[in-house]
């Protein structure tokens, strides 16, 4: 049986740092991410994600050094999102070691590079992020500052499974870094279009959570952070992540 | 010795890290000359798609010397994911031959959502070395949306279901292909690349 994949998601900044934000922003220093990486490693975890949340703003290429080093230490698959504009920076960070790269700003207009990178590296290992915002009851798309993007979102999810996306992560503006649950609301009106593996993050607050979005849908993936980051009401940083017994528990219906 | 064929498309650095840590030393072939040393084990590893990993092995000039190195069927040849989809000679994904080491077709899986991703038990289906110390059952990592469905029951070592039974482990003769990725596939996966070189 396919295993419920419950998946860390690591942002580092410009400076090399590995940050935990709040609705985007609102930084908070967590560490070292090859060691954050190292200690995920003992702890038998699913997948990691790593994002640059400054590669796209700074406009500068991905660092290479940087992620063929978090590759070499990743004992688990590992997505790279950050700064990937073109099909030549894909191929170079897919031959770097790493399973998966992750789009966002850079495809918002250009279905086409959808097209070119998953031809060449396998859908399988593209993934496309969407960032979403409830305004007014309302979901819009948005960039990673929060601005919103003229474009149908369900309209959007179509064209990049159509173009060769192999899979969609649902990055949550609201309920990033507020621990206030996953947005289940937003999951109904959508993954019904959706015919590709999904993650969503953003509001994981306990592992009950997990369970709830597991229960109610059987395609999609946890994202988590806050809660394998930090520990206690004053947000300690100690990086945890469920054992066996409790993913059981976890997967139980 | 074991070597690692480097044509472009695979995760060669994490295959080399495991080995290392284990005191193995993995060559990283580069060159499809170097090929005709004494390796006895090579992995053919692969990220991407069907077309693509035959054109690369082609225009390095491996995909022959692939076929030479087989002959002596004291070597050993272990194919992964893509690298294991290479080993037969036709794929939905592509309109290229493969190495055609077995004469199957990779299909295109039937479930609604694809691709295949993240860790699925492996059931064995025949005692094997690869699977010496590694429990029915274990869970390995898939990244894959073609797949081996119809195949000879003899060469079948292990299966996986995703909606349907495919083939996620095969041995016929001394070619070995794996669907998922051992590389990735914490202490499971590790255990079986060190059985692929103790055997």
């Amino acid at each position: 049986m396919l295993r419920r994949r419950i998946i860390p998601f690591l942002l580092i900044d410009k400076n090399y740092d590995c940050i935990k934000t709040i609705n985007f922003s609102n930084r908070k220093y967590i560490g070292d991410i090859l060691n954050n990486i190292r200690i995920f490693n003992e702890k038998n975890v699913d997948e990691i994600v790593v994002l640059d949340i400054d590669a796209s703003s700074n406009s500068y290429e991905p660092r290479f050094d940087l992620v063929k080093n978090i590759a070499s230490v990743c004992r688990m698959p590992v997505t790279y999102g950050g700064g990937v504009k073109d099909l030549k920076m894909s191929k170079k960070i897919i031959s770097s070691g790493v399973e998966k790269i992750c789009l966002n700003s850079a495809i918002i207009s250009n279905f086409d590079l959808i097209k070119e990178i998953s031809q060449e590296i396998g859908s399988q290992s593209l993934s496309v992020s969407i960032n979403f915002k409830k305004i007014d009851g309302k979901y819009y798309l948005v960039e990673n500052n929060g601005k919103k993007i003229q474009k149908n979102i369900i309209d959007f999810i179509l064209e990049i499974q159509k173009y060769g996306a192999g899979e969609i992560v649902f990055n949550s503006y609201n309920d990033d870094g507020n621990m206030s649950g996953y947005d289940l609301n937003f999951l109904d009106n959508i993954l019904n279009y959706v015919s590709v593996p999904s993650v969503i993050v953003g509001g994981c607050s306990d592992y009950e959570d997990i369970k709830k979005l597991f229960l109610k849908y059987k395609n999609i993936a946890a994202g988590c952070s806050s809660i394998f980051i930090f520990k206690g009401k004053l947000k300690a940083v100690l990086i945890s992540y469920p054992s066996e017994r409790e993913r059981l528990n976890i997967s139980e219906s | 010795m074991i070597g690692i064929i480097d044509y472009g498309l695979g995760n060669i650095n994490a295959f080399y890290e495991i080995y290392k840590e284990n005191g193995i030393k993995l060559s990283v072939i580069d060159n499809y000359k170097d090929l005709k040393k004494n390796y006895s084990k090579i992995i053919l590893p692969g990220v991407g798609s069907f077309d693509k990993a035959i054109t690369l092995l082609k225009s390095n000039f491996f995909f022959d010397e692939i076929l030479n190195f087989s002959l002596n069927k004291n070597n050993k040849i272990l194919g992964i994911c893509v690298g294991m989809q290479i080993l037969a000679s036709t794929s939905d994904e592509g309109e290229l031959s493969g190495l055609s080491f077995i004469d199957n077709n990779f299909d295109k899986l039937k479930s609604k959502i694809i691709p295949h991703i993240g860790w699925n038990s492996v059931v064995i289906k025949k005692n094997h070395y690869l699977f010496e110390n590694i429990k029915d059952n274990s869970l390995f990592y898939f990244l894959h949306s073609y797949c081996l469905s119809k195949f000879q029951k003899e060469y079948i070592v292990a299966e996986t279901n995703y909606e349907q039974n495919f083939v996620s482990v095969f041995e016929k003769e001394n070619i070995i292909g794996v669907q998922f990725h051992p590389e990735k596939s914490h202490s499971q996966g590790q255990k079986l690349l060190l059985n692929f070189y103790k055997s």
